[in-house]
């Protein structure tokens, strides 16, 4: 389907991603890694219904992400309200999520319609997950959460939100002030941000692995 | 579209470097994370070691002062009550009337040099189970009332050699050391299967070296190490501690058949000599 090493790369790690997942959801992963499992599925889903939107029916495909984008930051919150744990940290995450959506109708409504890439959302959303990865780290760091850091499936998963999101602060950033307005966008962009999306992926998957590895040998020390 | 808005190759560098910029200080910073993480693991689990050592130390110095107040009443009743009562048994004999039986004369006297035994015996026990005598004789002395103990119960000869000038260290620490040869004195006689024992103390000018050793029938000390080995290791784990509580360093070498020695060294003497060679 595609001849180039960035939408192979991207399409090829993300299906890997899905399924792990899967595989992972069948056998039972603990929260919140479930819900990462199925974040990823989910993820599949809606970039299958946006290329068959594009491709299939030659239509614009922004619609899919201006829904996907608050779905995909709920996902988050849910997964960060479990990694932190306290009532403050729930509290907190679940209004940037009510802000994001607020904010999403207000862009729609505004600023970028639904035939339009929500950028607006897209940096928003950045924003507010590498300030949680931030915070997240001061917590490991703070509360020496695990017994070997690299290791553990929540150390991957923060890393790679905090690199993926700080790149894509900077990717939307950089199309909202310069490209946005072009009729033919440098390529190199989009490569770019599929190139770190497939990485994202594959990090994912690496820290579900380790997450239901440490799960199970757990589970072997517990009985 | 107008020729402005494309996308000038300047705006490419730009975004390309800031892309790197961006990557490289991420990496920096989850680099930097893993090793300032592991640093403070670190320092947290030298911490935990520490407290948990303290813990350890401050637990046995509770036992062992707990054990030595035991001790010493045991001591003080064994002199004043059980002492006193043989005293007053042998006082009866002495002045029990002279019979013409021989036979239940011959039993006084022999219970009277029963009785005599006993309060030799228990007075040597009280003397060296009590803390205040053992601290006043000094470690030597008190080493040397020990074998005397053992060479007049006629199962084993015994030896002292000291070299150096002695000196009086701390008498807690004297006291401890003390109770570990004591220790030591006992296993023999339990297990050793000894003929003789051999003791030798050295006074350096840092350290005093204990060496004990018996010709008896030696112990495989490999189970010693296992652990959990309760049934062996559990007496030898105890002198090792005592030992750790003052600084000293104990080691223990024996095979089947080569007697065993056991040698205890403690640094840091105090310089308060006690001119005895």
């Amino acid at each position: 389907m595609f001849d180039d090493f960035p939408h192979s790369f991207y399409y090829s790690s993300l299906i890997i991603g899905a399924i792990i997942s899967i595989f992972f959801l069948l056998k039972g992963i603990i929260a919140p890694f479930n819900l990462l499992s199925l974040l990823i599925v989910i993820t599949l889903f809606s970039e299958s219904i946006a290329k068959l939107l594009s491709y299939g029916f030659r239509q614009n495909n922004s619609i899919v992400y201006h829904f996907f984008v608050p779905i995909e930051y709920l996902f988050y919150v849910l997964i960060y309200t479990r990694f932190f744990g306290t009532t403050p940290w729930k509290k907190a995450l679940f209004i940037s999520f009510i802000v994001l959506v607020v904010l999403e109708v207000i862009n729609t409504l505004f600023f970028q319609s639904l035939k339009r890439s929500n950028t607006n959302t897209l940096i928003l959303e950045a924003i507010f997950l590498v300030v949680i990865s931030l915070f997240y780290f001061k917590g490991i760091r703070n509360n020496l959460f695990f017994a070997s850091l690299l290791k553990e499936g929540a150390f991957w998963f923060n890393a790679s939100v905090l690199l993926y999101y700080s790149l894509n602060i900077l990717i939307w950033g950089f199309h909202s002030l310069k490209v946005y307005q072009m009729k033919r966008p440098p390529i190199i962009i989009y490569d770019f941000n599929l190139i770190i999306s497939g990485g994202l992926y594959l990090i994912y998957s690496l820290s579900l692995i380790l997450a239901y590895v440490s799960f199970q040998n757990r589970g072997k020390y517990e009985s | 579209m107008n020729e402005s808005f494309s996308l000038q190759s300047n705006d490419v560098i730009v975004f390309v470097f800031a892309g790197a910029v961006v990557l490289i200080f991420l990496f920096g910073f989850i680099i930097y994370f893993i090793f300032s993480y592991k640093k403070k693991q670190t320092e947290y689990l030298d911490n935990q070691k520490m407290l948990n050592e303290k813990f350890q130390q401050e637990l046995l110095q509770t036992q062992l002062e707990i054990q030595e107040q035991t001790l010493k009443t045991i001591s003080q009743e064994i002199h004043d009550n059980i002492g006193q009562v043989l005293s007053l048994a042998k006082l009866n004999l002495n002045t029990m009337p002279a019979t013409n039986d021989e036979q239940l004369q011959q039993k006084i006297t022999n219970s009277k040099e029963l009785v005599s035994k006993a309060i030799v015996d228990l007075r040597d026990l009280s003397r060296s189970l009590d803390t205040d005598y053992v601290q006043q004789m000094g470690l030597v002395r008190a080493i040397e009332y020990e074998l005397e103990l053992i060479r007049k119960s006629g199962t084993m000869e015994t030896q002292l050699q000291v070299e150096g000038v002695a000196a009086r260290s701390d008498k807690q620490k004297e006291l401890i050391l003390f109770r570990i040869v004591q220790e030591t004195f006992n296993n023999i006689i339990k297990h050793a299967e000894a003929k003789s024992i051999k003791v030798n103390v050295y006074y350096n000018p840092n350290e005093v070296v204990l060496m004990i050793a018996d010709d008896g029938k030696g112990v495989d000390l490999n189970p010693l190490n296992e652990q959990n080995n309760s049934r062996f290791g559990l007496g030898i784990r105890n002198m090792h501690n005592r030992a750790k509580l003052i600084g000293a360093e104990f080691s223990m070498h024996s095979s089947l058949g080569n007697g065993t020695q056991v040698k205890i060294i403690l640094p840091n003497q105090n310089n308060n000599h006690e001119n005895k060679q």
